[in-house]
This record gives C-alpha cells, structure tokens and sequence, in this order.
C-alpha cells in the first residue's frame, strides 16, 4: 500500500472515529438523563410543589407552570417586534438601515444570556423593586426576538415575487401584499421558527437567575417571583440533599421532553396543519 | 374615473399607515436595545468604575470580604475555558463534518444530523447538571492519578474536588462541537461536485480530495465559524458555572478551581451585598458583553471576506 | 374610416433600468374593446412598456419612467397608484394564482387584498360570472373550495384572467400570458380574447407573429424601445409601412 493510500484509509477511520465520538458522548448524556430521570417521575412529582424542607414528596409543578407562563408570555412579547422587525427588513432589503437593522439583531443574538439576565435585572427588578415572572419573560424576549426576526425575513424572500407582483396589479397597498400574501405564504416557515426560537428559550436558565428568581410556591400571577424548570433543576443540582438532586434529574428529563415535543411541531405538525387547511 | 377614496380605500391607507409604522417601531427598538444595553450596564457599574477605574480590567485580586475587585483571573478563566474547548473540539468537529460531507451515505447521515441537532439544543443546564454528577468525579479521579503520577501535593490537592478549568474545558467542548460541526459542514456541502470529481479524476484519493481541494476551499468560512463557536463558549454560563468551582483566586493550574466573567456572575450575583461588589460583578457582564460584540464582528468580518473569494 | 374609440393613450413614455434607456418616446392611442396586440423581437421594450401603465415598472428599484398616461381621459399620475391599478388589470405570463387562497378566493383576491368586504350573496354571484366569462365555470365548478394552485397550468391562467376581470377594470393587460402554456390552453385562452372584448379592452404582448395576426385587431410594432409602427392588424401585416416592420413581419429578425 503506497503511503497515499495508507494515509486515505487512516484519515478515513479518524474521521468516521469522530463521528462514533459524537455519537457515544450524546448516548451517555441522553441515557443518563433517561435512567436517572425517571426514577423520580410519578404523579406526585408532576402535580405537587416542593415540599418543605428536610420533608420527603413533593414534585416540580411550580417549575412546570413557570417555564409554560414565562415562556408563552415571552413569546407573545417578541413575537410581534421580531416579525415586523422580519418584515421591515425584508421589505426594505437593500436600504442602509435595514442593514443596520439586521447588524443590530445579529449582534443581539450573540449576547451572552447571563449578560441578558443582568440587564433584566437592572432594567426592570431594581425599577419595580421585586423579582417577577414578567421580568424574565422580557429578558427572554431579548432573546427571542433576534432568531424571529431572521427567520420572518428569509422565510419572506423566499416568496416568489410573481406572487407579490399579481397583488400589486390588483391594486393592493404593501400592507395588504405583506400580509395577505407573503405572511399567508410563508406562515408554516414563521410558525415553525417560532416554536423553534420557543424551545430555545424554554431551555435558558442565566436570564431567570435575577428575575424570575425562583419560588417554591405555584405562582401564577406573573409580577411576582415564579419558578421555572431550568432554574429549579440548577437550584436542586447545587443543593445537599440527594432527594432533591433525583429530583433535578427528573426534572431535567421533563425539560428535554418539552423541548422535544416543541421541536417537532416545529418540524412536522406546522406543515401538515397548514397543508390540510388549504 | 376621478379618484374618491371610498370608505374600504380610507380603512386601507390606515392599516397602511399603521403597518408601517408597527415596522419601523420594531426595526428602531432593536437597534435601540443595543444601545440601551450599553447603556445600563454602564451606568449600573458605576459603584465599580468609581472605585477601581480601568484597571480594574488587570487586577488580578477579587476579593469580596475586603471588598477589592479585578476581572483578570475572570477573563483568564473565560480565556482558558474558551480556547481550550476550542481546541479539543475543532479537530473532532472537522471530522465530523467532513464524515458527514464525504463518508457517510444519506441513511446514515440524516440520523446523525439529527443527533447532532439534539445535542446542540439540549439546554445548558442539563450540561451542567451532566457535567456536576458524571464528567466532574471522573475527572477528579483523573487529576488525582496524574498529581500523583507527577508526584505534586499541590496538584492532588486541587484534584479532589474535580470541579475547576479542565472540567469545565471539557464540558464546554463537548458543548460547541455540535455548533461547529453543523457549521463546517453546512459549508463543505457548498464544495462544487465538479472540483471533486475532477480530483478524482486526476487520480487523487478521497483524503487528497478532501485536504486538497475541500478543506482549502471552505478556509474562510471554517475559520468565521470557529471564531463564532468561540464567541458561544465565551459566553456560556450554566454549564460552565456548575463545573468550574467559583474560584476567586487567579488560577495556576488547570486543576484548579476558577471563574470565567459568565460564571462568576451567575455564581455570586444573588450573594453580592454591598454596591461596590455588585458594580464590579455588573462590570464583569459589561466587559463580557464588549468581548461578544467584538468576536461577532470578527466572525463577520472573516465570513464575509469569504463569501467575497 | 372611423376614428376608434380610445381607452388609452400614452404620450413619450421613456423609462429606465438605471442608467439603461429601454423606451424611447412611445406614443400610443389604444382602441375601447378591442385586442391590441405588442410584439416585436426579444428585449424590444414590450414587457417595459406594458408595466409602465400600470406603473409596476417604477417599484423595481433603479427603475424610472416619464411620460404621460391618460386612462379614458384622465392622466394616471393624477391619480393614487392603487386607484391606477384598479382599472386596469393584468395578467403574467407565469399563471399565479395565490397558494394560500381557494379557487373561490382568488377570483375574489383583488376585492379581498383592497380591503373591500362583499356580501356573501354578490361575491358568489361575481365568481360565478367571471369564471362563466372565461369558461371555467363548467370546469371547476366541483373545485371551488381546493386551492388556487390545484388546477392545471392552463386552467391557472384562465384562474388568473378570472381574478383579474372580477374588479371590473376598463383595460386588461396580457403579458406574454400563453409562453408558458401547452398549445391546447393557448387556443382555449385565445379564442377568450374576442369574447372579453365585449366588456373589456385588452392589450396583449405575444412573442410570436403568428399569435398577433390570430388574436388582435390592432397592433403595435416595437423594436429597441421605440414604437416603429401601429395600426389595424390586418393592414400593417398586409402592407407595413416601415421597412423594419415588414423585415420582422418576413422573419429577419426572428
């Protein structure tokens, strides 16, 4: 075998070799959230707040409705701002502002989200003097925004301008023509980043830390401290007790269920409502 | 054929003009935000800036009780942490892209895309959690065997725990390979066939192929996606947080216990009492807020004078 | 002989690509109810010309006309470019019917994307009537509620032509409307024209000679942007005027 060849097969193996890595590192990962997490996942844990301290029982519904509250509520705050943003960027490609415009939600995608959580803290729970589920909410809407604002945007350039032109010739204003046409077109693209961007922030832990804050209470009124499943499971990882450590596993188990299911809406449902209805 | 703007035409120019406005509000908010960040930290710090000044950026002492602070061991930490993981993660990043690209056929490609999306959106947390009962005991055991082996107390000592850099070196690596898998890849598929066949065509093997005409290639791209797989790692905190033992001493070694600017924050924030330690914390975040926007016009930089070839 | 009634008239239309003249000084007097034909070689200036009256021209950006445009009397750039657009229709020459609408809706798009809200009884009326006028009635009438796009290609176009005549507009432009159509919908759209007339005037660009001689009563002959001759069909291909008319009518220029 010439050395040329020696070095083909070599370097083919390293590379497949990498791939097997990969692979076995997110095995290990996954299969130790699997095993450890549902040790702990009964009907208490899914129902029931924690429970006092030194106390055994208890579950993780306060977290559970947390991340559902704070993370629906930051969605509905960045979803407007981020696909006029897609919007106006895509209707005004070419111009210098836009430029900037998609500078600027580039640049804020690649903030750091403890970074994110600190101005949530600065800008809103030192203004309003108390931790709340609407702080965070806003903070992780710092966060949502820039993805929906790139997403709108490509998923709009993508509509064939023939569309847009027959709209124009009947007589409709650019309004109508972006909504009723490009929107329209592109809405199963949109809905889908959406979801995505959702399962994103509903992972996010930094942006709670000083905002939501945490409790052990089910809350469901949004202007006051709330807790969320990230953040439970970062509370109960650096606790002492190995109850509540179990607990964090199980918890983290439900977090990664959740991001699942929101990642394949995202990816499968969105296209095949969108196909039934037209 | 005189123009009367009808009652449906006067409802359309005010959602017209409603639309439009919605647009530019959204596009000047974000541009605004940027600027609003900057802002606030800046003014939030202020406790710090007063008391430290700018060399507060080389002070290599962090002390809460006496109340003096210095982002150096931080930034050493972040820096560590950051191109360290960059490191040990780039080679295994490559090959995977490149068995992605060139070895494996579509049915087993498209499994390992898949896996390695799931890998890349599993949360921080989880990492850290991950990393805190499983990775740090082994790698504790690890440091106490190779302190041994090299005969230092000190570094057995520092061994025990596990928690410090090398943990969190790891973790992060295991974290931003997915990212920089994805985005090497993504620009390899981008190699015409045509190069390719015709190298093969001259009789060079698959490797010559690969190093010869499609690593070359994507040089510019591979490069802006390393510099923005940097920028994510300088600014993870979860994970990092739960491994790396919230050091307040600049570290000496890499078994050592240490903080990076992220981790610090999350690890002392809600403990800091006094307006000079939670101004220089703030100035933690405003320097590592600087350091995200200079990597990301790095990275913009590079891809662009990429896109330009 | 008669003067003809005149829809349109145009008076030294230029227009631009940049810095590209593409039309140089086109007048032109449009007949009422008739079908005028626009042919002339590739890049000629037809499509240019056709979307300056309906100023679609000028929202490519870098694109600029001058001239003036009298739509039954009034000029056009007195006017809102929506109202511009109202009375005037067109259609493309790639069938684009909206995807996310029902064949029923795009009959119905233009009302529905100006805002205007029909009652349900008159919209039902209006598609069935247009769709009778361009003979999709009979075809689609089971298809009403599928969408726009699961039609055939020249049942699209026909779908288009629909949408387009449903606003009632004075003049219908038709953009090479058959380039993409097999030789059956092409006769199937041709033989419409002359039925559309009745109600509306009609400007159709085509590619081919032999489309202008089989749909229109007039035609205008372009070449690099100028209007080189117009006239009653049957006279200018029987007897063209300009040289450069009858070495396109004989095949010179392709």
């Amino acid at each position: 075998m010439t050395p040329r060849k020696l070095k083909n097969s070599v370097m083919g193996f390293l590379v497949a070799a990498s791939a097997a890595l990969l692979i076995a590192v997110l095995v290990v990962i996954v299969w130790h959230i699997f095993i450890s997490g549902v040790k702990y996942l009964n009907w208490n844990f899914f129902t029931k707040a924690p429970a006092p301290m030194g106390e055994s029982g208890g579950g993780v519904f306060n977290a559970i409705v947390g991340t559902f509250l704070i993370t629906l509520v930051a969605a509905a705050i960045g979803t407007p701002f981020g696909m006029f943003a897609g919007i106006y960027v895509a209707e005004h490609r070419g111009r210098r502002f836009a430029d900037v415009v998609r500078l600027c939600a580039d640049a804020l995608q690649g903030v750091p989200s403890i970074v994110i959580g600190i101005f949530g803290y600065t800008f809103l729970v030192v203004r309003f003097r108390s931790y709340s589920a609407l702080s965070a909410s806003v903070a992780l809407a710092f966060m949502f925004v820039p993805t929906t604002t790139r997403v709108t945007e490509e998923v709009l350039n993508l509509v064939p301008s023939g569309l847009k032109e027959a709209a124009y010739a009947l007589g409709a204003r650019q309004s109508s023509v972006v909504w009723n046409v490009s929107i329209k077109t592109a809405a199963a693209g949109i809905t889908s980043g959406l979801l995505t961007s959702m399962a994103r922030i509903a992972g996010e832990t930094a942006p709670l830390l000083f905002t939501a804050f945490g409790s052990r209470y089910v809350e469901w009124n949004m202007l006051r401290p709330m807790s969320a499943l990230p953040l439970q499971i970062f509370i109960y990882a650096g606790s002492p007790y190995p109850a509540l450590q179990q607990q964090a596993w199980s918890a983290a188990f439900v977090l990664v269920l959740l991001i699942l299911l929101l990642q394949y809406s995202a990816k499968h449902l969105i296209a095949r409502v969108l196909r039934v209805k037209a | 054929m005189v123009a009367q703007p009808s009652r449906s035409d006067q409802r359309e120019l005010v959602r017209e003009r409603i639309f439009t406005a919605a647009g530019v509000t959204a596009a000047v908010a974000l541009v605004t935000t940027i600027v609003l960040f900057l802002l606030e930290l800046f003014i939030a710090s202020r406790a710090s800036r007063a008391a430290f000044g700018l060399p507060f950026l080389w002070r290599s002492e962090w002390n809460p009780v006496t109340e003096k602070f210095g982002a150096l061991p931080m930034i050493v930490g972040t820096l560590i942490t950051g191109f360290g993981a960059l490191l040990i993660s780039t080679p295994f990043a490559l090959g995977i892209a490149i068995f992605l690209a060139d070895y494996a056929d579509r049915k087993l490609a498209e499994p390992i895309k898949y896996l390695i999306g799931l890998l890349g959106g599993l949360p921080s947390v989880i990492f850290g959690l991950w990393g805190l009962f499983v990775l740090v005991p082994i790698v504790s055991k690890f440091e106490v065997w190779f302190g041994k082996l090299v005969g230092s107390e000190a570094l057995v000592a520092s061994g025990t725990t596990g928690v410090g850099l090398l943990a969190a070196i790891l973790l992060l690596a295991i974290m931003i390979l997915p990212f920089s898998a994805s985005l090497i890849l993504e620009s390899l598929l981008v190699v015409p066939t045509e190069l390719k066949e015709g190298a093969l065509a001259l009789g060079a093997t698959k490797w010559d192929t690969i190093q010869n005409v499609e690593l070359p290639y994507v040089q510019k791209s591979t490069v802006g996606a390393l510099v923005l797989s940097l920028g994510r790692a300088l600014g993870e905190t979860m994970a990092v947080t739960m491994v790396i033992g919230n050091g307040m001493k600049m570290p000496t070694t890499l078994f050592d216990p240490a903080n990076t600017l992220a981790s610090a924050i999350a690890n002392q924030f809600l403990e800091a009492t006094s307006p000079v330690y939670v101004g220089s914390l703030i100035q933690l975040a405003l320097i590592l807020f600087v350091i995200a926007i200079i990597i990301n016009i790095m990275a913009r930089v590079i891809l662009r004078r990429g896109v330009q070839q | 002989m008669e003067e003809p009634v005149i829809v349109l008239e145009t008076q030294k239309i230029n227009a631009w690509f940049g810095k590209d003249q593409i039309l140089f000084d086109v007048s032109a007097r449009i007949p009422k109810n008739r079908v005028t034909a626009i042919m002339g070689p590739s890049g000629c200036g037809k499509t240019t010309f056709v979307r300056t009256l309906n100023r679609l021209h000028q929202m490519t950006p870098g694109a600029r006309a001058t001239g003036t445009v009298l739509l039954e009397g009034t000029d056009t750039s007195t006017m809102d470019v929506v109202d511009v657009r109202k009375h005037i229709g067109m259609v493309f020459q790639r069938p684009n019917p909206f995807p996310t609408m029902t064949v029923y809706e795009n009959v119905l798009a233009g009302y529905v994307l100006t805002g205007q809200r029909l009652p349900r009884q008159k919209a039902d009326q209006i598609v069935e009537t247009t769709l009778r006028k361009v003979g999709l009635w009979s075809e689609v009438q089971s298809k009403l509620f599928k969408a726009g796009t699961s039609l055939s290609g020249g049942q699209q176009q026909r779908l288009c032509i629909a949408r387009a005549i449903a606003m009632e507009p004075a003049l219908v432009l038709f953009d090479e409307p058959t380039s993409a159509l097999d030789p059956k919908s092409t006769s199937v759209i041709e033989e419409l024209l002359s039925d559309l007339t009745t109600e509306y005037s009609i400007i159709f660009v085509t590619h081919g000679l032999q489309q202008a001689a089989r749909v229109s009563d007039y035609v205008a002959f372009f070449m690099l942007g100028e209007l080189v001759e117009f006239g009653e069909t049957k006279r200018v291909f029987v007897g063209p005027q300009d040289k450069r008319t009858e070495d396109y009518l004989s095949g010179k220029y392709g």
